[in-house]
């Protein structure tokens, strides 16, 4: 069973937050193993309630919903497609703001809202060129969010 | 022969047996039971209609005089040498077995965990001697641990329970079972952060509440910041640190504070005075931290709005700590619980939920420190980020960095450090009999798997095989340690990215420089030719030794891989993947 399937819901590469919130609760209540009455109940609501918590874990985030919705309809970039598809631009605007937070570590969060900015924006790009269905451009933005994305967790 | 008739009797319909769910906050200061009678949760009371209990132990020191001990739960997991340095325990004697911190005694060495169980006892005899009608015994409970805790207090608290004759049905973090008693009680919903300041540790969790689920956002603290603290900071300000009787007065003027706004105490003929004002600037580095985490819990959270912040733990009490957080944000304070009592009251919640499984109410949890394993060059690779709910399970695909390598041993940490060094070890698994394989070869999948209780299992299966390995882990981090995380994640994140960066280019050099050694040998080139590649590999190897520099370093790399590209290109890819710290078993 696919994420989408395990929430009910068409597949989408965005999705009503509410709805997602809403969703997990019910099942949370219906299938935690707090409230299983019987051992072997119990077992296998931990085994569901793993994957219901994986679910929300990629639906109830704008990037990674994307990167899974692309997944399933079958496209996908390898590490090294990810970086042939990045430009001089992009490395550039990295170091530079990784310079930035060295030099001026007090205003660590600022720029961090920066990145945040920079990959809602490539977020936007990216769902333009899904709805135009242009394959290199989804490749493109594709790579740019992953990439762009994974610096961000790195920014504390 | 008659078959023999089986009589079909109808089950007895019995009374389904309620039984009482107790839940225990056992704290650093003052200890609370509550239980559930009759769907009402009600305290625990002695003969004098006390609900607070302090967590003192009485003992007797080697010399023939008489203690109180006091702050008990801030030694629990602690080094002999963190147990002596504690500025609380001061007049304590300590001794050192296997490397732990044990109270001397007249009769008895105890351990922090023993002096718990002793405090646990006690509660255990109240309840013996009060009202509770449906059992005079308390068996089993809910107990309820700092959120910022690490698993090895936690099972110190789990040791402690079981030394008392307590069953303990599950630890539960206090600011989640405070919010579980506030939610109830005050019928709200929405985002709300709890900020539980008790004696001798500071909790923030964010929590989100919709139709009886309590569902955990993000939670932080610091597990050595509490009231203790605070009166500390009044006894350096009148520069009285080293007398430790002074302690109580510190406690007496900074009670008196909450309600007056200049407080006198009398201490050997002497007068000690001091003003809200003044407590609040010398205690404001304490408070500013509490700010600061707050700050970051909330980040951590991800949510639109925050509807509030619910104050607990007796701690709050103290004027300056609404002041601090007025000034800091925007959110409605609220303040309408008893901080003391609220913690023990959800913790019999939860533990009437998991007795008489009452669905009305569900806690969705999460993991509070990162989970992960070392990777190549002392790297911490997170598996379970924190705040991920559980239960969860992650795996992630590694590989084996040395040819024919059988045996990979998988080390298990927790911390929020890139390193591996910065982080707490928290066991080992082995897995063994992998076929010889060249590296790069074996797919092995780890697999983390965290529960409902927190437990910790480790998978490892070789997939190409189908060898596999898995234990449970029992954490060795101290509470220390969990202080100590939290503030070099925040101080350090950027030192250790760029060692990080820096250690990962060293790696990546050396698999180019053995994976191309590998294809010159496997080449069918002419003798001088094969040579003259070797020498250019040696020659870039013996440049790059003790090399800092990362671009140097990835320069070096780049040279080696292009030189080689066309016979490597293929086979290079594979082995710059993922790799895994392969050391054989002879080398651990």
């Amino acid at each position: 069973m696919n994420y989408f399937e395990l929430f009910n819901l068409e597949p989408a590469y965005q999705l009503d937050k509410d709805t997602i919130q809403a969703t997990y609760l019910e099942l949370q209540k219906k299938y935690h193993p707090d409230n299983c009455q019987a051992v072997e109940e119990q077992l296998q609501a931990v085994e569901k309630i793993i994957q219901i918590n994986e679910a929300y874990d990629v639906l109830s985030d704008d990037v990674k919903l994307i990167e899974y919705y692309l997944k399933q309809i079958g496209i996908e970039l390898s590490e090294k497609e990810i970086q042939a598809k990045l430009t001089q631009n992009d490395l550039m605007f990295l170091l530079e703001l990784q310079e930035s937070i060295m030099e001026n570590p007090a205003k660590t969060l600022f720029y961090k809202q920066q990145l945040k900015k920079k990959t809602l924006s490539i977020r936007l790009g990216l769902i333009e060129s899904i709805k135009a269905e242009n394959k290199e451009e989804i490749s493109i933005n594709l790579a740019k969010l992953v990439f762009f994305n994974k610096s961000l967790k790195h920014v504390v | 022969m008659n078959q023999q008739l089986y009589q079909i009797q109808e089950p007895e319909h019995k009374k389904a047996v309620i039984k009482t769910a107790i839940g225990i906050d056992l704290g650093t200061t003052n200890s609370v039971v509550a239980y559930v009678k009759e769907n009402k949760i009600k305290l625990l009371a002695d003969k004098e209609h006390t609900t607070l209990f302090p967590s003192v132990v009485d003992i007797v020191k080697q010399n023939g005089s008489e203690l109180k001990l006091k702050s008990v739960k801030r030694l629990m997991g602690k080094t002999y040498e963190q147990a002596k340095n504690s500025p609380l325990h001061r007049n304590v004697d300590f001794i050192k077995e296997n490397g732990r911190a044990k109270i001397a005694t007249i009769r008895h060495n105890y351990t922090p965990e023993e002096l718990s169980s002793i405090i646990l006892k006690k509660l255990k005899d109240v309840y013996a001697d009060s009202e509770v009608k449906e059992t005079k015994q308390l068996e089993q409970a809910v107990i309820t641990v700092p959120a910022f805790f690490s698993d090895n207090e936690r099972q110190a608290t789990q040791i402690a329970a079981e030394l008392a004759g307590i069953k303990c049905l599950r630890l539960i973090n206090e600011p989640t079972a405070a919010l579980l008693a506030y939610g109830l009680e005050s019928e709200k919903k929405g985002n709300f952060v709890v900020y539980d300041l008790g004696g001798g540790t500071f909790d923030v969790s964010v929590l989100k509440l919709i139709d009886g689920v309590f569902q955990v956002k993000s939670t932080l603290g610091d597990v050595q910041l509490g009231g203790d603290d605070f009166d500390l900071a009044i006894s350096e300000h009148f520069n009285m640190q080293d007398d430790y009787d002074f302690l109580e007065v510190a406690k007496d003027l900074k009670h008196k504070l909450t309600l007056q706004r200049t407080a006198i105490c009398e201490y050997k003929g002497e007068k000690f005075t001091i003003t809200n004002q003044e407590f609040f600037k010398l205690t404001l580095p304490l408070l500013t931290k509490t700010v600061e985490i707050l700050e970051k819990a909330i980040a951590d959270a991800n949510v639109d709005i925050i509807d509030g912040i619910v104050l607990v733990g007796g701690s709050t009490k103290m004027p300056i700590v609404s002041r601090i957080l007025e000034t800091n944000f925007d959110y409605q304070i609220f303040n309408d619980v008893n901080p003391e009592t609220i913690v023990a009251k959800g913790a019999a919640i939860q533990a009437d939920k998991l007795l008489n499984k009452n669905s009305d109410i569900l806690l969705v949890d999460v993991n509070p420190i990162s989970l992960g394993i070392e990777t190549m060059g002392g790297i911490f690779e997170r598996i379970i980020d924190r705040n991920t709910p559980i239960p969860t399970a992650k795996g992630q695909s590694f590989t084996t960095f040395k040819d024919n390598q059988i045996n990979l041993a998988i080390n298990i940490y927790q911390g929020e450090r890139e390193l591996v060094k910065d982080c707490h070890l928290l066991g080992k698994l082995v897995l063994s009999n992998i076929p010889p394989m060249p590296a790069g070869m074996p797919k092995i999948k780890i697999s983390f798997i965290l529960d409902e209780n927190s437990m910790l299992q480790v998978k490892a299966v070789e997939e190409t095989t189908g060898i596999e390995q898995s234990a449970m882990i029992k954490s060795s981090i101290s509470a220390e340690d969990s202080l100590a995380i939290l503030k070099d994640s925040i101080i350090n994140a950027r030192v250790d990215i760029s060692e990080k960066e820096l250690i990962k280019s060293r790696v990546e050099l050396e698999q180019v420089v053995q994976a191309s050694r590998n294809l010159i040998a496997g080449q069918k080139l002419p003798a001088s030719e094969q040579e003259k590649m070797l020498a250019f590999v040696d020659s870039i190897e013996k440049e790059t030794k003790g090399l800092d520099d990362k671009e140097k370093l990835d320069n070096k790399k780049f040279e080696l891989e292009d030189r080689f590209k066309e016979i490597v290109k293929e086979n290079m890819n594979s082995l710059l993947e993922h790799s895994l710290v392969g050391k054989q078993l002879d080398d651990i």
